[in-house]
């Protein structure tokens, strides 16, 4: 399922260790990810049932109710209708083949590393970014010259880094005025060159989201791949 | 006409002086509103455009500063911004603003806005210029003033800072005084 880069993507991390539980949660939170706990394999049932998760990263080994039989039996429930990305993280050497044939969609060695986890999201959970194309037609339609196009785009890439910067600082600070104030700022260009996801995140910390570490997060997320699509946009028009 | 464009934003910066340009105007930029103050004695312009949220001065503050200027010549203020609110347009104009554009900016509703501001501004001037028109007695050279007639020093003396030396012209002399 296609989701907008301004979306939350929810991860269910099922891992019996409590350390292993934080490190998980603080990586995904990284990539703007909202993360659920399950401590063992029938917690993960029961959670699955009551919410919907992008992405389930699932330890093999635990006690209760194990990664395998938790694995089918979410499959189980799930029948026909629905396919929850389950990824495997576990220690154990050999344990992919038992993985994917109870219904796991890939299989990642612990310890994670932040590669490994970016990988499994791109291809399971990823984020398509939303450009509003008439808003560039609108600049170019100002010039015939492309290079005209070229410059608003430097200086949006310079306003993109600035912002986040300042961002990054105000969070650090736990400074919602300077926080709002940037985000203000970088909506306005980000709405005059159709940026629609990058717009979005920025409306939401400028009327001050609860929650502005995660939002940051999504932000980065966001202006990395608005940066790339628009690049292209760009390009193309010469 | 000569515009001022203040927008901490660069993007919109690039955008709004673009489109002032492309209308044949001459365009000075201001990163924010203090800058913009600061310009605005040696940039003369006819039209400020500015945006509302900047840091050290805010377009509407700068819009209130210029006002309290009492500039002679009037100076017409339009307010940019992505706060696109009612209540915002409403403080706008209340603070002194002609004009009110939400962002985006779209580069075919600020040139026509232009010429709106082109308009009155060429209104004003033509205003300006038929108070100029003074109704002076063909024998005394007495002025007009409302209702009562005086003396050209007097009502020069009232309106500006100039003061007078009386003096006689060669022509008045020889009129005058034919045996000097």
């Amino acid at each position: 399922m296609a989701r907008n880069t301004a979306d939350v993507r929810r991860v269910l991390v099922v891992d019996d260790s409590a350390v292993n539980q934080k490190v998980a949660k603080a990586m995904l939170e990284r990539f703007g990810c909202k993360v659920d706990l399950a401590a063992n394999g029938r917690e993960a049932v029961t959670l699955c049932n009551a919410q919907s998760y992008d992405l389930v990263l699932m330890d093999c080994e635990m006690p209760e109710m194990d990664g395998y039989e938790a694995t089918r039996e979410i499959r189980r429930q799930e029948g026909q209708k629905k396919h929850t990305p389950i990824v495997a993280a576990t220690a154990m050497a050999n344990a992919r083949e038992r993985c994917l044939a109870v219904g796991m969609d890939e299989h990642l060695s612990k310890p994670l590393t932040v590669e490994h986890l970016d990988a499994v999201l791109s291809r399971f959970a990823a984020a398509e970014i939303r450009i509003d194309t008439s808003a560039i037609e609108a600049l170019r339609g100002l010039s015939e010259d492309a290079s005209f196009l070229r410059e608003i785009f430097a200086a949006f890439e310079c306003s993109l880094d600035d912002a986040l910067a300042q961002l990054r600082a105000a969070l650090k600070n736990d400074d919602a005025t300077a926080l709002s104030r940037h985000a203000h700022t970088l909506k306005g260009s980000s709405r005059q060159l159709g940026a629609t996801d990058v717009a979005t995140i920025c409306e939401r910390l400028e009327a001050g989201d609860p929650e502005p570490a995660r939002q940051v997060a999504l932000l980065e997320v966001s202006a990395a791949a608005t940066r790339k699509r628009l690049g292209e946009i760009v390009r193309g028009a010469e | 006409m000569n515009v001022l464009i203040a927008d901490d934003e660069a993007v919109s910066r690039l955008i709004v002086k673009k489109v002032v340009e492309d209308a044949g105007h001459r365009a000075v930029l201001a990163v924010n509103g203090a800058e913009a103050m600061l310009l605005f004695e040696r940039a003369q312009p006819d039209v400020v455009l500015a945006d509302w949220q900047m840091p050290e001065l805010s377009g509407v503050q700068l819009c209130q500063k210029i006002r309290a200027l009492r500039r002679q010549r009037y100076t017409y203020v339009a307010i940019i911004t992505s706060q696109d609110d009612k209540t915002s347009c409403i403080e706008a104009l209340d603070a002194g603003a002609d004009d009110f554009m939400s962002k985006p900016i779209t580069p075919g509703e600020l040139s026509a806005r232009l010429k709106v501001a082109k308009r009155i501004l060429e209104l004003q001037a033509e205003v300006t210029q038929m108070r100029g028109l003074l109704s002076i007695c063909s024998y005394c050279k007495k002025i007009r003033e409302g209702e009562a007639w005086v003396a050209v020093e007097q009502y020069v003396g009232k309106r500006s800072d100039a003061s007078f030396s009386h003096g006689i012209c060669p022509s008045c002399f020889q009129q005058h005084y034919p045996d000097g």
